[in-house]
């Protein structure tokens, strides 16, 4: 293999994030099973399993709900960016929860001796037939193998060798996933639940989760319209001074990817909008120790060349710009990466 | 994400909020009635039974989370007619009791 594992590296930042986490985490757990408790006191041994089955479930349908939201807030409001810092360790910890839960039920048929019952719910071909009595357990195990090979492949050796493209592809079936945890609850626990809470919950939660999404997907449908090409197919920017200094002005080469153009005083040049590490929205960030910074996770690159200062190696394409009447414009054709093409303009 | 990723972002997340609304809406509306008892019933039902239903399940299903059937050929109807007093009785076999046993022992 091309790529060399590194262990996680930790920080300051990634132990607080995840602290609140594991924090978080245990209080519902305990709150959820203390009050059920207190409420209606388990009979015996199936009965505090059937406990930790409801507790542990609900709580990895919260987190995949926050963990889903957390992407279009930050696309929405720059003031969530910090949640996204640290997301891969969250849908770890959901892989983990939703695998308690998973694994409570089938200690639940054990504890009362029916574990053959459990494998004859999921080899019944009739009962896939129908919609109330399909065996919404498959529903369950299938959300969960998609989110074990999400965590599976979370570690940047897995985003570095599958490349940022495939592994971004590869996580979105979380989306998918969230479908069928959604159908799972529907046509599980909701077939029992009386009251309007739950339903109103569940739905409230997806109706959130999908509107945010859908949200986002229309902004970005307004971004990815191309920028109008002047002559020779170059883009006109804008004035220097209509570039926010240390920031970025982001245009889109037609029919292809987003161009970051920033400015530094009176120096300008033009990335890829698409970080090496996760294809984050590199134009959203700003320039930082005089290195353009992803807004996600922080990865540096040098406007001049597009190149990781020392000793980080990666290195984005960059694009000719020209000042032109007093004008910038960008050429929409991509240098090979590590190419200088900055320019100093006169503000 | 690439412009290829926010492309199929764009038309999964209608599809799939459209596909899963449809289907929650429908679970909701399909779901079973509430089984009525009176209240002798639930009472005798309450003594005999100390068996905690996972999620109060609708009605016994054979022992199972929400389905399922036992091995024996006649236990669907088994089921019916016996209704949660046999998983009482499931605590004195050996295995429940020492998963019971053993776990009790532990606190």
């Amino acid at each position: 293999m091309s790529v060399g594992f590194r262990a996680v590296q930790w920080n300051r930042r990634k132990i607080a994030y995840d602290a609140i986490l594991l924090a978080g985490v245990a209080l519902y757990i305990a709150g959820f099973m203390e009050i059920s408790a207190w409420r209606k006191p388990p009979a015996d041994w199936p009965a505090w399993i059937n406990l930790r089955i409801d507790a542990f479930g609900s709580c990895a349908f919260i987190m995949l709900t926050i963990i889903l939201s957390i992407g279009p807030l930050a696309r929405l409001d720059p003031r969530f960016l910090p949640l996204l810092y640290n997301r891969r360790h969250f849908g770890v910890l959901t892989f983990c929860v939703a695998a308690v839960h998973g694994w409570s039920v089938v200690e639940w048929f054990m504890a009362l001796d029916a574990l053959p019952n459990l494998g004859k719910e999921l080899t019944n071909a009739a009962a896939y037939g129908k919609f109330i009595g399909f065996p919404y357990k498959t529903l369950g195990i299938a959300a969960l193998t998609v989110l074990l090979l999400l965590a599976a492949t979370s570690h940047d050796f897995w985003l570095a060798f599958l490349t940022p493209p495939v592994w971004k592809g590869l996580h979105m079936l979380l989306y998918l996933a969230y479908g069928v945890v959604v159908m799972h609850v529907a046509l599980g626990a909701l077939q029992d639940s009386r009251g309007p809470l739950a339903p109103l919950l569940i739905g409230g939660a997806f109706v959130w989760v999908a509107g945010l999404h859908l949200i986002a997907g229309r902004r970005e449908r307004r971004g990815d319209r191309g920028s109008a090409a002047g002559e020779g197919g170059w883009i006109p920017v804008g004035p220097p001074h209509a570039i926010p200094d240390k920031a970025a002005r982001i245009v889109t080469a037609p029919g292809g990817e987003r161009i970051a153009v920033f400015r530094d005083g009176a120096k300008v040049g033009a990335l890829t909008n698409l970080c090496a590490h996760q294809n984050g929205p590199l134009g959203e960030g700003r320039i930082i120790d005089g290195c353009v910074t992803c807004p996600w996770h922080g990865f540096q690159y040098r406007l001049e060349d597009g190149r990781a200062p020392p000793p980080f190696t990666e290195m984005l394409a960059t694009y000719p710009v020209r000042l032109r009447d007093g004008i910038v414009e960008v050429d929409p054709r991509p240098l090979p990466p590590g190419t200088p093409a900055a320019i100093d303009v006169i503000l | 994400m690439r412009r290829a990723h926010r492309t199929v972002h764009r038309a999964l997340w209608p599809v799939l909020a459209v596909l899963v609304m449809i289907g929650l809406a429908a679970a909701l509306w399909l779901r079973p009635p509430p089984k009525v008892e009176s209240s002798a019933s639930v009472l005798m039902h309450a003594q005999v039974s100390p068996f905690p239903s996972p999620h109060s399940r609708s009605e016994w299903r054979g022992g199972v989370r929400g389905g399922g059937l036992f091995s024996s050929p006649h236990a669907s109807r088994a089921n019916k007619e016996r209704p949660p007093t046999r998983l009482a009785s499931l605590a004195t076999l050996p295995a429940a009791r020492s998963a019971r046993g053993g776990r009790e022992g532990a606190r």
